[in-house]
C-alpha cells in the first residue's frame, strides 16, 4: 500500500511564491460578508447544540475553500483542452467530548472523517450559505457523536501508553483578513503561444504524445472557529508544464517532463526559455530511445538537487509527520529519536512554509495559515544531524503538545501533519565538478565500472506503515552512467531507485554547493497538498536501482501521420 | 513493424476512390470538413493493419463537438457558471468476422498496453493534430480488438455455446451532411432566471435543500464508418432541472424534482411555465410532509397522466433493449441486466387492444416537440419507426449492430455508449396506443368499482413517479439493493412521488413512504383499461438506473406518449428503512425577499 505519493505530474496545478517586489497580500480591515454569515451560523448552532444536544460540541469550525482556475493545453500546434472553473467548498469540523478525549481520537488506523467538501454558491448572499452550514453542522455532529461513543468503548478495552495524550491542542485564535492578489493576466494571449511552442515536438519523430500547458489557480481560504479565529488568506498558482512520452522498441515507456511555477504571472518564463525546455525534453527523449535499459545496480551515485529533494521528502519527510508517531499501525521510525543523531552531522533539515522562494526558484509549499487556522512557521527539524522535533498539527504527540502550523488537507478530508517547503542545508559542500570527481573515486574504490547520476526525477512514494515494508521508491526520468575510465557519460533508461530509509541516510558522503527545487503535489491521507523540496545534490556511497515494472506492448504499428499522406 | 510509406500513400488515396460510386460520394462529402477528412485519412491507413495477424472488417470513428454552458442557484444565489468546449472521440474497430468478432466479451474493453491516445480530439481544426490523435486511437483500438478476439476464442473453446448468434449486423452506407446550427445563449439572462426561480423555495422554509440548474449543450455529431456512412448533424439541448428535499416531522427524507427540456435551447418554455414547474416541486414536498405514511397494499392501481408515460418509458423502455450475456471465462459470472423480452418475440406483453410504436423520425406530436428525434444513431444506422407491440404481442425489439434473438437487423437504436465494445439501445419517441379507451373519469370510477368488489377500503392512484430520479446516490443504492430481492431481472424501479388512496366516495388522500414491491413487464399484460386522452412525458436518459438525474456522462432525449392505465393488481410496501432523526438545531431563518 502506498502511504504517500509525491508527484509533479499527476495534478494539473502548482504553485509558487513571490519575491520581494511582487505585490504582497495586503491586510484590509473590513470583515468579508462570508465570514459574517459563517460566524453568525456558527454561534447560533453552537448555542442551540449546547442547550439541546448530548454530547454537546465543545468546538465548531467552518472552512471555505474558493478555487478559481483556468488552463489551456496544446499538442502539436493545436489547442486540445481549455477549461475554466470556479467553486467554493465548505467543510465543517465538530468536536464533541473534550480536548482531552474527543471524536477525533486516534484508534489503530481507524481514520475519522467528518468533512464533506459541500459546494456552496460563489455569491455571498447569506440564506444559501447559512443553510449549507446548518446542514453540514448537523451532519458532522451526528457523525461526531456516533464516533465518540464508538472510540470511547473501544479505548476502554485497549492498553497503550498514550492515554494521557490529549486529542486537540490549545492554540491562540487568530484574526487576519488578507486580500489575495488578482493579477492582470490574459489566458487568451497564451493560446497562440502554446500552439507555436507545442508544435516543436513535431520535430522529434520518436515522441508519441506530448503536451505544453499553462494553468492558473487562485485559492482563497476562509476559516472561522468557535475559539474566535477569523481568517481569510490564500495565493495564486501559475504553472507551465511540458510533458512528452515515447515507447522504446522493447515496450519500455519513456517520459520526460519540465515545469515552471510562479505566483505572479509576470514571473512566468519567456517563450524562448519554454522553447529551450521543450528542445531539451525532445532531445532527452530521443536519446533515451537509443539508450540501453538499466541493469540492476548497487553502487555510488549522485542525486541531483531535485532528485535529492524528492529523496528527502519520501524517506525522511513522511516519517517526521507528527500524527504517525501516535498511530501504532505506523512504523514510527523516528518516534524515539528526538535529541539523537538521525542524519550525518553536516546536514540540517528545516520545513519553512513562510519562505516563498529560494535564490533561483519560487517554492510551492508556502502558506500563511495552515488548515486548522494555525500560523505557518519555520520548523528546524534536524539540526546538524540531530532530530529536534516533528511536523505538528493540532493533534498532540508525546512531548509535543502544540501545533507548529503544519496541519494540512485538501477540501473534504481531515487534517493531519503534512510537509511544506523542505529545505536541506549542508556544511560539507563541494562544487558540482568536485562532487563528480568524488563519485568516480568512490566507484573506483568499490571496483565498479561506473557510478550513476540521477538528473531528473518525476516523484516517488513510500510506505510508512508497519504492515508494509519500510521502503521507498524514487522514480527517475533521466539517468546517466558516469564511467570511471573516462568514457563519456551514457544515458540509461528504465530504472527506479529503491531502498530502506534508515540504511540510506548513513550513506550520504557529501553535497554540492548549489540547491535545486522540486515543486509538486504530495498525496497522503489528507489528500493532495502543494509542497516543495530544495536540496543540494547528494553523493551517496551506495544506492540500489531496480528495473521499472513495464508493459511490453508494441509502439504504434503505423508511422506517425505526415502532412503529405492522403493529399 | 513499419509499412513502407509509398504503399501507404497509395492506399490512402485509393481508400475512398473509384471502386464504388458511394466511395466517390463519401470522398466528396468528407473533403469539406476537417474532422471527417482527418477521420477518413486515418481510417484509410488503419484498414491495412494486418500486423498482428487479424485484419479489420469494420471501423467507425465518431465524435461530438460540444460547447456547454451551465449555471445553478439555490435560494437566490448562484454557483459559478460552468462553460466548456469538448470533442469527445469514440472509435470502434472490429476484427475476426461478422459471425465471431472481438465484441461481446468481458475482454472487449480491456487494453493491456500503455494508453497514449487522448480521449478527445484537439479543439483546433489542425489537420495534422487531428490525424495524430486519430492515429493513436485507432492503433490502440486495433490492438485491443486483436487481444480481445484471441481471449474470446480461447474462452469459447471449452464450452458448447448456447448462443449461436452472429456478432455484427451490417447496414447500408448513407451520407447525411447537415450544417452545424447554433443559437446564442444569453448566459447572463439564464443566470438571472435560474437565480429568480431558485428564490421560489425561500417561501418554503421547511425545505432543507433545493437547487435550480440550467444546462445547455450545442454542437455537432460526426460519424464515419467503413460501410461508407458519413454523418454530420447538429446536436443541441437545453435543460432546466429543479430538485429539492425536505424532512418530514417524523424524520423521513422526501425529495422531488422536475425537468424541463428542449432540443432547441432557444425554444425553452417561457418563464411562467418554468416557475410553475418549480412551484410544483415545492408544493409537492409541502403536501408530502403533511401526508400520512402509507400501508402495504395489493390491489388495483391507476397510473394517471404522465405517471403512465413514466412507467412505460422506464419499465418497458428498459426491457425493449436486450443485452446479450458477454463471453466470459468458464465459470466466471458476469452481472449484466437481463431483459424479460429476450427471446419473447411473438408473445403477449400487453392487452390485445394495445399497441406500441417507437418513432425517432417524428419531430413533434400534436404540435408539441418530441425529444426523441434523431437522424442517425451512434453506429451510423439511420432509424425508422418500429412497431414494437401489435395487438398486445411483442413484434420487435430495439436493436444496435449486435444481433439479438428474434430480430434480423440493426434498427438504429444505438443511442448510448455501452460495455463490451457495444452500444446500448434506447427508446426514442415511444407511442403507447389503446384501441379500447375510457375517459379518465371512467377510469377512476372503474378503480373504485374494483375496490368495492374486492372489499378493500381504498384503491391507489399514481400521478407522478420519481423518474428520472431526483434522489441521491445513496437512495438509489437502497432501491437497487431491494430490486435484487423482488424480481424484474434485478432492475430497480423508481418509487411513486405522488401516490393517493382513492376511497369509495371518490376522495383522494396523498400518502408517502411506499414503493412498488415489484413492477415488471409482466404486470403490463394485466392492464385492465386505458384512457382516451394521451399524455406526453419527456426525459433525458443517461444509462444510469432510474435515469438518475446528473448521473452518466452521455445523455439522450426520449419522449413517451401514453394514456392513463389501470393495472389489475400491483403491490406496494413500506420503504421500511430506519428514519434519521430531525436536526437538533432549527434551520436558519430566511432573509431573502418573499
Amino acid at each position: 500500500m502506498r502511504a504517500s505519493v509525491l508527484t509533479a505530474k499527476a495534478i494539473l496545478f502548482t504553485s509558487v511564491a513571490m519575491m520581494t517586489g511582487a505585490a504582497p497580500p495586503q491586510k484590509t480591515p473590513p470583515q468579508p460578508p462570508l465570514i459574517d454569515t459563517l460566524v453568525r451560523e456558527l454561534d447560533r448552532n453552537l448555542a442551540e447544540f449546547k442547550a439541546k444536544a448530548d454530547p454537546a460540541p465543545y468546538f465548531i469550525a467552518y472552512s471555505v475553500t474558493e478555487e478559481e482556475s483556468d488552463g489551456i493545453s496544446a499538442r502539436l500546434g493545436a489547442v486540445t483542452a481549455r477549461g475554466r472553473s470556479q467553486r467554493r467548498l465548505l467543510d465543517c469540523s465538530v468536536r464533541v467530548g473534550s480536548p482531552q478525549f474527543d471524536n477525533y481520537h486516534m484508534l489503530e488506523g481507524d481514520r475519522p472523517r467528518f468533512a464533506a467538501a459541500t459546494p456552496i454558491p460563489v455569491e455571498d448572499s447569506p440564506d444559501a450559505i447559512a443553510r449549507a452550514a446548518w446542514r453540514e453542522t448537523d451532519r458532522a455532529w451526528r457523525a461526531a457523536s456516533q464516533r465518540l461513543m464508538r472510540v470511547k468503548s473501544s479505548a476502554q478495552l485497549r492498553t497503550g501508553n498514550d492515554k494521557s495524550l490529549a486529542d486537540f491542542s490549545t492554540e491562540k485564535p487568530a484574526t487576519d483578513i488578507q486580500t489575495v492578489p488578482r493579477y492582470k493576466f490574459s489566458m487568451d494571449d497564451w493560446a497562440p503561444r502554446l500552439r507555436k511552442l507545442s508544435a516543436a515536438f513535431g520535430d522529434y519523430s520518436g515522441v508519441i504524445n506530448s503536451s505544453v500547458s499553462l494553468t492558473w489557480r487562485r485559492e482563497v481560504k476562509t476559516y472561522v472557529s468557535s475559539e474566535g479565529s477569523r481568517l481569510q488568506h490564500g495565493r495564486n498558482f501559475y504553472r507551465v508544464m511540458i510533458t512528452a512520452n515515447a515507447k522504446a522498441y522493447d515496450g519500455n515507456d519513456l517520459s520526460v517532463m519540465e515545469s515552471f511555477e510562479a505566483e505572479d504571472p509576470s514571473r512566468l518564463p519567456k517563450d524562448d526559455a519554454i522553447a529551450a525546455a521543450i528542445k531539451k525534453a525532445g532531445a532527452d527523449l530521443t536519446q533515451m530511445l537509443k539508450a540501453p535499459p538499466a541493469d540492476p545496480y548497487v553502487g555510488p551515485a549522485i542525486l541531483s538537487g531535485r532528485a535529492a529533494g524528492v529523496f528527502f521528502h519520501e524517506i525522511f519527510g513522511h516519517r517526521v509527520e507528527g500524527h504517525r508517531q501516535r498511530d501504532e499501525t505506523e512504523g514510527q521510525t523516528f518516534s524515539a529519536s528526538v535529541g539523537k543523531s538521525v542524519l550525518p552531522e553536516f546536514l540540517s533539515v528545516t520545513f519553512d512554509p513562510t519562505r516563498k522562494s529560494t535564490e533561483t526558484t519560487d517554492l510551492n509549499g508556502w502558506y500563511t495559515y495552515d488548515d486548522e487556522g494555525v500560523a505557518a512557521r519555520r520548523v528546524g527539524l534536524v539540526d546538524k544531524g540531530i532530530l529536534r522535533t516533528f511536523l505538528m498539527s493540532r493533534t498532540p504527540i508525546a512531548g509535543f503538545p502544540e501545533s507548529n502550523g503544519h496541519g494540512r488537507r485538501q477540501p473534504g478530508l481531515e487534517v493531519v501533519a503534512r510537509q511544506s517547503n523542505l529545505i536541506v542545508e549542508s556544511s560539507k559542500q563541494v562544487s558540482d565538478a568536485e562532487l563528480r570527481k568524488m563519485l568516480i573515486a568512490e566507484a573506483m574504490r568499490q571496483n565498479k565500472p561506473y557510478g550513476l547520476y540521477f538528473e531528473q526525477v518525476t516523484g516517488g512514494y513510500t510506505t510508512t506503515r508497519r504492515a508494509g515494508l519500510q521502503a521507498f521508491t524514487v522514480i527517475p526520468l533521466v539517468v546517466y552512467r558516469v564511467y570511471t575510465d573516462g568514457r563519456p557519460d551514457e544515458m540509461v533508461r528504465g530504472a527506479d531507485i529503491v531502498g530502506t530509509p534508515l540504511a540510506s541516510f548513513g550513506k550520504i558522503l557529501a553535497t554540492s554547493n548549489r540547491a535545486e527545487v522540486f515543486n509538486g503535489y504530495c498525496g497522503a491521507e489528507s489528500g493532495s497538498v502543494p509542497v516543495s523540496a530544495a536540496s543540494p545534490a547528494l553523493l551517496v556511497s551506495e544506492i540500489e536501482i531496480q528495473r521499472k515494472p513495464e508493459t511490453k506492448d508494441m509502439p504504434p504499428l503505423l508511422p506517425r501521420p505526415r502532412a503529405e499522406v492522403g493529399r | 513493424m513499419r509499412i513502407p510509406l509509398a504503399i501507404l500513400a497509395m492506399l490512402a488515396a485509393a481508400a475512398f476512390a473509384q471502386q464504388d460510386p458511394q466511395d466517390a460520394k463519401v470522398a466528396a462529402a468528407i473533403s469539406s470538413d476537417p474532422v471527417l477528412r482527418a477521420a477518413g485519412e486515418e481510417m484509410a491507413r488503419a484498414r491495412i493493419l494486418r500486423t498482428l495477424g487479424e485484419s479489420i472488417f469494420y471501423i467507425e470513428v465518431s465524435a461530438d463537438d460540444a460547447e456547454t454552458f451551465g449555471v445553478s442557484a439555490t435560494l437566490g444565489s448562484a454557483f459559478a457558471p460552468q462553460k466548456s468546449r469538448m470533442r469527445p472521440l469514440r472509435v470502434a474497430v472490429r476484427v475476426g468476422g461478422t459471425n465471431f468478432d472481438n465484441t461481446n466479451s468481458i475482454y472487449s474493453d480491456y487494453y493491456s498496453g500503455t494508453r497514449y491516445d487522448p480521449d478527445s480530439l484537439p479543439l483546433d481544426n489542425d489537420a495534422l493534430a487531428l490525424r495524430d490523435t486519430l492515429w493513436l486511437s485507432l492503433d490502440r483500438a486495433y490492438k485491443m480488438a486483436v487481444e480481445a478476439l484471441g481471449r474470446k476464442a480461447a474462452a469459447v473453446r471449452g464450452i458448447t455455446a448456447t448462443d449461436t448468434l452472429p456478432d455484427f449486423w451490417d447496414s447500408p452506407g448513407r451520407i447525411l451532411m447537415e450544417e452545424p446550427r447554433k443559437v446564442r445563449i444569453d448566459e447572463d439572462a439564464w443566470t438571472n432566471r435560474v437565480k429568480a426561480l431558485s428564490l421560489v423555495f425561500s417561501r418554503y422554509p421547511e425545505i432543507t435543500s433545493s437547487t435550480v440548474e440550467f444546462e445547455t449543450s450545442q454542437g455537432t455529431f460526426y460519424l464515419l464508418n467503413s460501410l461508407r456512412t458519413v454523418v454530420r448533424t447538429p446536436d443541441r439541448l437545453g435543460m432546466l432541472r429543479i430538485r429539492a428535499s425536505q424532512q418530514a416531522p417524523d424524520g423521513m427524507v422526501l425529495y422531488d424534482g422536475a425537468v424541463v427540456q428542449s432540443l432547441d435551447p432557444s425554444q425553452m418554455p417561457a418563464d411562467a411555465e418554468l416557475r410553475k414547474a418549480t412551484e410544483s416541486v415545492a408544493q409537492n414536498l409541502a403536501g408530502l410532509a403533511k401526508a400520512p405514511i402509507g400501508e402495504a397494499y395489493a390491489g388495483p392501481v391507476l397510473f394517471s397522466g404522465a405517471a403512465s408515460a413514466q412507467i412505460f418509458g422506464e419499465v418497458m423502455g428498459a426491457h425493449l433493449s436486450v443485452m446479450r450475456r458477454p463471453v466470459s471465462d468458464p465459470g466466471r459470472p458476469v452481472p449484466v441486466p437481463v431483459s424479460e423480452f429476450d427471446g419473447r418475440i411473438g408473445m403477449r406483453v400487453l392487452p390485445e387492444w394495445m399497441d406500441m410504436v417507437d418513432d425517432p423520425t417524428l419531430k413533434e406530436y400534436n404540435k408539441a416537440p418530441l425529444l426523441g428525434h434523431y437522424e442517425a444513431d451512434l453506429e451510423g444506422v439511420f432509424p425508422g419507426p418500429v412497431t414494437l407491440v401489435e395487438k398486445g404481442n411483442l413484434k420487435a425489439l430495439l436493436t444496435t449492430r449486435q444481433p439479438v434473438r428474434g430480430m434480423t437487423g440493426a434498427n438504429g437504436r444505438a443511442r448510448l455508449p455501452g460495455l463490451f465494445g457495444l452500444k446500448t439501445a434506447r427508446i426514442s419517441n415511444l407511442f403507447v396506443k389503446a384501441q379500447k379507451t375510457e375517459t379518465d373519469e371512467q377510469l377512476k370510477a372503474r378503480l373504485i368499482d374494483m375496490v368495492k368488489q374486492q372489499g378493500k377500503p381504498y384503491g391507489m392512484l399514481v400521478r407522478k413517479m420519481d423518474f428520472p430520479s431526483a434522489g441521491t446516490v445513496d437512495e438509489l443504492r437502497r432501491i437497487s439493493g431491494r430490486a435484487g430481492r423482488s424480481g424484474g431481472g434485478g432492475r430497480p424501479v423508481s418509487s411513486p412521488v405522488l401516490l393517493y388512496r382513492v376511497y369509495p366516495d371518490g376522495r383522494e388522500e396523498l400518502v408517502r413512504g411506499l414503493r412498488f414491491r415489484s413492477l415488471t413487464t409482466r404486470n403490463f399484460r394485466d392492464i385492465v383499461a386505458a384512457g382516451a386522452q394521451e399524455y406526453q412525458f419527456d426525459f433525458m436518459d443517461n444509462g444510469a438506473p432510474l435515469a438518475l438525474m446528473g448521473a452518466g456522462n452521455y445523455i439522450v432525449g426520449c419522449s413517451v406518449v401514453a394514456p392513463s392505465v389501470l393495472f389489475e393488481e400491483l403491490e406496494l410496501e413500506a420503504a421500511g428503512e430506519d428514519l434519521p432523526k430531525p436536526p437538533v438545531v432549527a434551520p436558519p431563518a430566511l432573509t431573502a425577499p418573499k
